[in-house]
């Protein structure tokens, strides 16, 4: 029942009665396990920041002028929103929550590689993340997400230093997490886990981990010569001082759009272990969903210019990344058709990481899509900067990643706590989240195609109805996301004792203990099948098995 | 449904062909995002566990002709889609040969721009319909964005450099004109109109009066209101030539091409060889960095002796300078300007070669600074102004040391070396009586020493 113990040896339990040494062994873990609760509750803390800023964003847009801030508020709202959400929350979300409780488990370790350089990413996190608050706090700051020069570097009066100085730690946090998933992929596999047998996840992590690692010091350097040039006026991208600001967008960008997929592969890996569980078979095309996260991580290093095709890059440069971004379309298109082919012939439940997944692929279909559209230079030019983009970009981030990072969430929170979440809740709350999302983002689509262009304080009146279909869904949206945050917080004290492995999936994570020991497993496992032995008659014997009453 | 488009107006020849394109996407995404939904929603239902009555034996895990077939349909699709686009691409990215030229600039949060007869206007632009128009644009700032949607152009602004977009408007009307790159507070009031007009109305519009805000004229301070001053003013080539002349910059680019600096006579839009063997075409950007950063590009043939006009010359003025050196490659509207400079007499070798001449009776100089100093001399283009036979726009400089001017405002003063320094240092302090403000300041672009020697050569001309 719901009182009943959880298992005392679990990774939670402590048998310490000061409080003072109870906040020691949280703050000084160097346990995966709690290093993933920790950056779980920080994580989330910034989400839920950042959807706040956006909430002030989406009700000023209700009415055509610019009555409930100033200008000067508004550029502060966005870029807050913008800042949060990408450096604090998208950006780690999957990785350091996820993958750093997941990423030994799924591997058969007792930890990763470098416990102690896992904690230091998360105080990088929370000092990259005390800055940028601090920023806001002192009077925020208006450049947008994109702190693009010269603005940022020489006519901004608001806390550029201090934001940048946030995301470049923040940086450093990314880069430590990135070298210890690499390598406790390489070296700390159980006996018998060859590559080919690794979890879709563990593909997913680990080619995320390569971009982060090769891309994230691009985007530090960039940062630090902002504030070089805004510090001291050294000529690097101000015109006016001898620098070149389309610089700054290059390097940004370099590391801004493989960024991008940092956000996107470790939802691809979720989405894949989601699908393959609660379809009771195998994942169809296993070698084509691992290679794809490959090469997307490959070409997303060379499409950076297409953030650039209205910025005065030659006609030449132009088509060459167009035509590279056509290309990297393809493994995503992959991906979604295997996800999709899983589904034959399996027995499908409808639990809520199911729906989630199912729901992530319908709005990463339409992200996928209005990518191609913003690829093609020719429709670029009219719908760049504009609510087109804005609208592709959520679909993608919230659509993908956040849907992915929910359902990623419900399925380990067994794993996580030893405890079941509400399930006809949690049901309802993916549903809403879905209704809310494409009420939010598909009106955006229209308005781009018209003309509005993003981050505008006041805009001309007949595009009003439109944004008050936004403003409307995302107050559903904002419901959506806070039913969980209730239930689940529920959940710890009277959520039901979920066993080892309540989704009677395959993987090593669901081989021990929930929640997990200290050090995992009680022996080293030994590994001798693929990721997702699902017997051939699983998914008959499951729909043989099923009475009404049973969970849908 | 006026007040609630879905879909925006057509008014440009590129509008109708790029909503091709894009309706043609849209169906190619309905094809794989309308369908797909569909199958996974069947897939879904059907294969619920709560359904026994379907087959779930003999599963298939992997199938390399289906992996081939759903990576290769659409490779093909988006290649098919790349070429449309890009070719589409291309000719929105090339202009006519015969385009309006309209300049444009960008500043917080303001547009400004100016037609070739020198008609000016803000936060609004006037064009005509059926007629390609290019605009040629630079920000005063931050980076901008130049956007209509109706015809479905867009063009960041940069500072610092000129981008150009063109289209050829369709349909009479307004239409919105939007600063598309986040540039700071007031960004979305960065707004304006576009109005499409017929061509006869267009040239009833370019001669209205009216008023207008110059763009440097309202930086910054928001306390007094920005001057107004008319929208209607001389053709911007010609204020350009009287730049030119006034500048002194026909001292050096003779149009007989004897000058000190190269012939600008059919520059614009030819190709040009370096000192360095490079050969770059001579667009508005070239014209722009040989005017402000003249040393970057030396023209094969001539010497690094021009003075940079960095920070001396405004947005606004230096597009009056290339309208000019434009009009000098059109054919008839340039002839007009050539007399006006060519008319000063002998070639700068003579000029020099009297300087040397010239050194009579000198006073106390130092012989060795002095020598340094008419390398300086030569080298930053003075003799082209300071022309020792008195017919320069600058005066000679024989004869000067110690002598008494009469300046513009009627004193007189004697030209010992502090007047010197300052003449050279800042120009514009004390004007020679009967000469024009035109030498450029030197501020602290000469080091002490070289003002030094310079004014040892001076000395050595004579008193």
């Amino acid at each position: 029942m719901a009182t009943t113990a959880l298992p005392q040896r679990g990774y939670l339990h402590d048998d310490t009665p000061h409080l003072g040494e109870w906040i020691r062994s949280w703050l000084f873990t160097v346990d995966h396990k709690r290093i993933a609760i920790l950056y779980l509750l920080a994580i989330n803390f910034f989400f839920l920041l950042g959807g706040l800023a956006a909430t002030f964003v989406r009700i000023e847009l209700i009415t055509p002028q610019g009555d409930l801030m100033s200008s000067d508020v508004y550029n502060r709202m966005f870029t807050l929103h913008g800042v949060i959400m990408i450096f604090f929350f998208l950006i780690p979300a999957i990785p350091a929550v996820l993958g750093n409780f997941l990423l030994p488990l799924m591997l058969g370790a007792r930890d990763l590689a470098f416990p102690r350089l896992n904690l230091l990413s998360w105080y990088l996190y929370m000092f990259g993340g005390i800055f940028a608050l601090s920023a806001a706090v002192l009077g925020g700051v208006d450049t947008g997400w994109t702190f693009y020069t010269p603005f940022s570097s020489t006519y901004s009066n608001s806390n550029v230093i201090l934001t940048i100085t946030g995301a470049f730690i923040m940086g450093f946090s990314s880069i430590a997490t990135g070298v210890n998933f690499i390598a406790t992929t390489h070296k700390m596999r159980a006996p018998g886990l060859t590559w080919f047998r690794l979890p879709l996840f563990v593909w997913a992590m680990y080619a995320t981990s390569l971009v982060i690692v090769l891309a994230t010091p691009v985007v530090g350097i960039a940062l630090l010569l902002v504030a070089i040039e805004r510090l001291w006026g050294v000529g690097i991208f101000d015109p006016a001082l001898g620098g070149d600001p389309l610089l700054f967008q290059h390097l940004f960008w370099f590391y801004s759009h493989p960024a991008v997929y940092i956000m996107i592969l470790p939802a691809f890996g979720v989405i894949s272990e989601l699908i393959s569980t609660f379809s009771r078979k195998r994942i169809f095309g296993y070698e084509f969903i691992a290679f794809s996260s490959m090469a997307i991580a490959i070409l997303g290093f060379l499409v950076w210019g297409h953030h650039m095709f209205v910025s005065s890059q030659s006609v030449y440069s132009s088509l060459v990344f167009s035509f590279i971004t056509m290309l990297i379309a393809i493994p995503s298109a992959i991906k979604v058709f295997n996800w999709t082919a899983t589904l034959y012939k399996g027995s499908i439940s409808y639990r809520t990481p199911m729906l989630y997944a199912l729901g992530f692929i319908g709005l990463f279909v339409i992200g996928g899509l209005t990518g191609i559209f913003l690829g093609v230079v020719a429709i670029d030019i009219h719908v760049t900067d504009t609510y087109f983009v804005v609208a592709h970009f959520h679909y993608v981030m919230v659509g993908g990643t956040i849907m992915a990072y929910l359902g990623g969430i419900h399925f380990w929170w067994p794993k996580m706590t030893g405890r079941m979440y509400n399930e006809i809740w949690g049901g309802i709350s993916a549903l809403i989240i879905f209704v809310g999302f494409n009420m939010t983002f598909f009106p955006q689509f229209v308005l781009g195609y018209l003309g509005m262009p993003r981050r505008y304080h006041v805009y001309p009146e007949e595009f009003q109805i439109l944004h008050v279909l936004s403003s409307a869904g995302a107050t559903v949206l904002a419901v959506g996301f806070i039913i969980p945050i209730i239930y689940l917080m529920l959940s710890l004290k009277t959520g039901r004792i979920a066993g080892d492995n309540p989704w009677d999936a395959t993987g090593l994570e669901w081989k021990t203990t929930s929640p997990p020991p200290t050090h995992n497993f009680e022996a080293i496992p030994v590994v001798t099948t693929e990721a997702y032995a699902y017997p051939p008659e699983a998914a008959a014997r499951d729909a043989a098995e099923w009475r009404p009453g049973s969970p849908l | 449904m006026r007040n609630f488009p879905l879909f925006p107006d057509q008014a440009s020849t590129f509008a109708g062909q790029v909503d091709a394109l894009y309706w043609a996407l849209v169906g190619l995404s309905l094809l794989f995002g309308g369908v797909l939904p569909f199958v996974i929603l069947f897939l879904m239902v059907r294969y619920h566990r709560s359904n026994k009555a379907v087959d779930r034996l003999n599963q298939v895990h992997s199938n390399l002709a289906l992996e081939l077939t759903w990576s290769g349909i659409p490779l093909l699709l988006v290649m098919g889609v790349f070429f449309w686009g890009a070719f589409l691409y291309v000719h929105i990215r090339t202009p006519p040969k015969q385009t309006l030229e309209v300049y444009v600039i960008g500043k917080q949060w303001m547009w400004h721009a100016q037609h070739p007869n020198g008609k000016r206007e803000n936060n609004e632009l006037h064009v005509p319909i059926n007629r390609p128009v290019r605009l040629i644009m630079t920000s005063q700032d931050v980076i901008h964005s130049f956007y209509i949607p109706a015809f479905r152009v867009k063009q960041d602004v940069l500072p610092g450099r000129y981008t150009s977009l063109w289209f050829e408007a369709t349909q009479p009307g307004e239409y919105h004109l939007f600063c598309a790159e986040y540039c700071g507070t007031e960004h979305s009031l960065m707004v304006g109109r576009v109005v499409a007009l017929s061509m006869a109305d267009y040239e009833r519009w370019l001669v209205t009066p009216g008023e207008v805000i110059l763009p440097d004229g309202s930086s910054g301070a928001a306390a007094a209101p920005p001057a107004l001053v008319p929208a209607a003013g001389d053709p911007m080539a010609l204020v350009g030539e009287q730049l030119f002349t006034n500048l002194g910059c026909a001292g050096c680019h003779r149009m007989d091409g004897a000058g000190i600096g190269p012939s600008l006579q059919g520059l614009y839009g030819s190709q040009e060889r370096m000192s360095d063997g490079a050969v770059v075409t001579a667009d508005e950007n070239y014209l722009r960095t040989s005017i402000l950063n003249p040393g970057a590009q030396i023209t094969a043939g001539y010497q690094n002796v021009m003075p940079s006009y960095a920070n001396q010359l405004s947005e606004d003025q230096i597009n009056q300078l290339i309208a000019y050196i434009k009009s000098l490659s059109d054919g008839g509207t340039g002839a007009m300007s050539g007399g006006a400079s060519s008319g000063s007499g002998a070639t700068t070798s003579g000029a020099s070669g009297a300087a040397t001449g010239g050194a009579g009776e000198a006073p106390a100089f130092d012989a060795a600074l002095a020598a340094q100093g008419k390398q300086v001399f030569t080298n930053l283009g003075c003799v082209g102004c300071h022309r020792s036979d008195g017919a320069g726009i600058g005066p000679a400089l024989e004869g000067l040391y110690n002598s008494e001017q009469r300046l513009a405002d009627g004193s007189v003063v004697t030209a010992d070396e502090a007047y010197l320094i300052e003449s050279i240092r800042n120009a514009p302090a004390k004007i020679a009586e009967g000469y024009q403000p035109v030498m450029p300041v030197y501020g602290n672009q000469l080091s002490d020493d070289q003002v030094r020697q310079l004014v040892e050569y001076i000395k050595s001309l004579g008193d």
